[in-house]
């Protein structure tokens, strides 16, 4: 029972540390909140969904990252980011928030309003017995893909040259141009990474969660929270974040079920009374 | 006789170069125009006689009370916020359940809604009101988030309904008004004089010295505090001021919808209110509450199409970028030139 339970939790923590790690970086690399995030995520699902049932969910899970890396990452680099860079971050914030709006209404619009269900594919469809429990196996392999790729993170920026200039740009975006770091240039890869990992996201959220149109604010919520009680910002701090909330859902609504559903912003209180500044306090933008 | 002047700038004082002295606005006039606007205001149900468009009128005030209080953070001090609809939805639910509920008298409960949502509000801000502006915004739209959730709980579902929410009835009157008597008509000079006292109020606010000091703030937070003002106090009062005024909208919203759902409390009405305030503007006071109607307006021509939030979220970007002042800030400023070419005889240099 609580084995299982310890799996839940880390499935939905691998999918709210994608999906915030994604937001922390763009805000460490560029200091610009992207209220649209929860929107990438839900037009990257009903896409998974709908490429998923014409071909199948491996394609999906290569193709839609790819699609959202390489075209919503420009989109989003040069048709925001850039022509705004000289405003104020909360412009930037703004419009994206209006960007969200603007991607709700194409999800609505290409994709409808019908919930979708998505069938977990072949091999990870059954269940697979855990320490004597049967688990579902398609939230084994979210565990794996969320250690995976938090471990990919990891590596990319702390063995890497280009990790290397992400922290540097992260901690003194100044300092780090005079020594010669391509911050432009560093900053288009991120947002690419950025909108990639939300993709990604979306596509492993399918036979998790139903897919629906509230998908995407649903998880925006979850994830400024995770975002914020980390230290804005702060990539370990993120990832901590969302795994601390993820247990703190899964356990609430086991143990408190009536009050489950406000438990993460109990928690997001609690550490702004204890901790304001965060959990791993990172760069935070006045 | 001809006088002789060694001041070159004293000649240039006393020698009127056109026989039209130049006019300045009249100090009594300010005050007349605003006794003739509410005036006239409180006469609007006689000449808007159709009902529903009354009624979109009154759901464009009350909404726009809740743009008054987002606008005056983000003018007074530069603070966007995504949380007035909690406040709102505190002073709907607040009045609902005191009237429902306990059975009290609507303006006790009124004034309790109010005054139990400035008391959340002083606990909220006092948590809140250092955040910088991105975290800010951040926290505020989890926080409302949160009250939607909680009016959501099973565990209240018998006090606050649920998602299928709360009906509003009154025993008794309120101003007069009893429960049958609150048509769009009925309530009208009710939200009127609401808007009247939160415009009023929110005036008063920014125009002393407890506006200038938000206004510092704003500025430059440090070289307050090197200055010797105390900076987190008057944002923690700015806040509660600020959500007073949502929660009066969320009263008038029970009043006027005649139920209170979820739905003022969460993500969406969230959205609505930032956009009322970004359209009309944060510029000028009454901006926000031009926004409001404009929306709700917008909202009643657009719902049925499916295509409302296409066109919120172009607003919202077009808006930010191309337009800062908003809706409000465009009329100022064409008043502004207006003003100059009739009474001052300049013209518009560009044309």
């Amino acid at each position: 029972m609580v084995v299982a339970q310890l799996l839940n939790a880390l499935a939905y923590g691998a999918l709210l540390t994608l999906l915030a790690s994604g937001l922390a970086l763009i805000y460490g690399l560029r200091n610009v909140m992207n209220f649209a995030h929860g929107s990438v995520y839900l037009l990257a699902a009903y896409t998974a969904a709908t490429i998923g049932s014409a071909t199948s969910f491996w394609v999906a899970l290569v193709a839609v990252p790819l699609l959202f890396a390489v075209v919503g990452g420009p989109v989003l680099e040069y048709g925001v980011l850039r022509p705004l860079g000289s405003r104020p971050p909360l412009v930037t914030a703004l419009v994206l928030f209006g960007g969200a709006l603007v991607l709700e209404w194409v999800q609505v619009a290409v994709f409808g309003t019908k919930q979708r269900l998505v069938e977990a594919p072949g091999p990870l469809a059954g269940t697979t017995s855990v320490l004597g429990a049967d688990y579902p196996t398609y939230r084994l392999f979210l565990v794996l893909v969320g250690i995976g790729s938090v471990l990919g993170l990891a590596a990319w920026l702390r063995l890497t040259r280009t990790g290397l200039h992400v922290r540097a740009v992260s901690a003194d975006p100044v300092t780090a141009r005079m020594a010669g770091v391509d911050t432009q240039r560093l900053g288009t890869l991120v947002v690419c990474l950025s909108v990639g990992f939300a993709g990604f996201a979306g596509v492993l959220a399918g036979p998790y969660v139903a897919v629906d149109p509230g998908m995407g604010q649903a998880v925006l919520v979850i994830c400024l929270i995770v975002v914020v009680l980390g230290g804005v910002g702060s990539i370990a701090g993120a990832v901590a974040a969302a795994l601390l909330v993820a247990f703190v859902q899964v356990f609430g609504s086991v143990t408190v079920p009536a009050i489950a559903t406000v438990l993460p912003y109990v928690l997001l209180v609690a550490v702004l009374v204890w901790r304001p500044q965060g959990l791993v306090p990172g760069r935070v933008a006045a | 006789m001809t006088r002789t002047v060694q001041d070159p700038l004293a000649a240039t004082w006393t020698t009127p170069t056109t026989s039209e002295p130049t006019r300045r606005r009249p100090r009594w006039l300010p005050p007349v125009i605003i006794l003739v606007v509410f005036g006239a205001g409180l006469a609007v149900p006689r000449v808007v006689t159709d009902r529903y468009l009354l009624g979109l009128l009154v759901a464009g005030l009350v909404l726009g009370l809740a743009a008054l209080a987002v606008g005056f953070l983000a003018d007074q001090l530069g603070l966007y916020t995504f949380g007035i609809g909690a406040f709102y939805g505190s002073g709907a639910y607040g009045f609902a359940l005191a009237t429902g509920l306990w059975q009290w008298q609507p303006l006790v409960a009124l004034l309790f809604a109010i005054g139990a949502s400035a008391v959340i509000a002083t606990a909220v801000g006092a948590l809140i009101a250092r955040l910088p502006v991105i975290a800010f915004l951040m926290v505020t739209l989890a926080l409302t988030q949160m009250c939607a959730e909680l009016v959501q709980l099973q565990a209240l579902r018998p006090y606050l309904g649920g998602d299928n929410g709360v009906i509003v009835s009154f025993e008794g009157t309120l101003f007069g008004l009893a429960q049958g008597d609150l048509g769009p008509a009925g309530i009208w000079p009710l939200v009127w004089c609401a808007v009247a006292l939160a415009v009023l109020a929110l005036h008063q606010a920014r125009r002393g010295w407890f506006g200038a000091r938000l206004r510092g703030i704003r500025e430059n937070e440090e070289r307050m505090r090197f200055s010797g003002f105390g900076t987190y106090a008057p944002r923690v009062v700015a806040f509660v001021l600020a959500s007073s005024v949502a929660a009066l909208g969320g009263v008038l919203h029970a009043l006027s919808k005649g139920f209170v759902t979820p739905e003022i409390v969460g993500f969406g009405f969230a959205g609505t209110s930032l956009i009322a305030t970004l359209v009309g503007g944060t510029a000028t006071l009454l901006g926000p509450l031009a926004g409001a109607v404009l929306y709700t307006t917008a909202q009643s021509m657009l719902s049925t199409s499916g295509h409302l939030p296409l066109f919120m979220g172009l607003a919202i970007a077009g808006v930010v970028i191309f337009l800062p002042g908003g809706v409000g800030g465009l009329v100022r400023a064409c008043l502004a030139a207006a003003w100059r070419r009739i009474f001052k005889g300049e013209r518009d240099a560009r044309h």
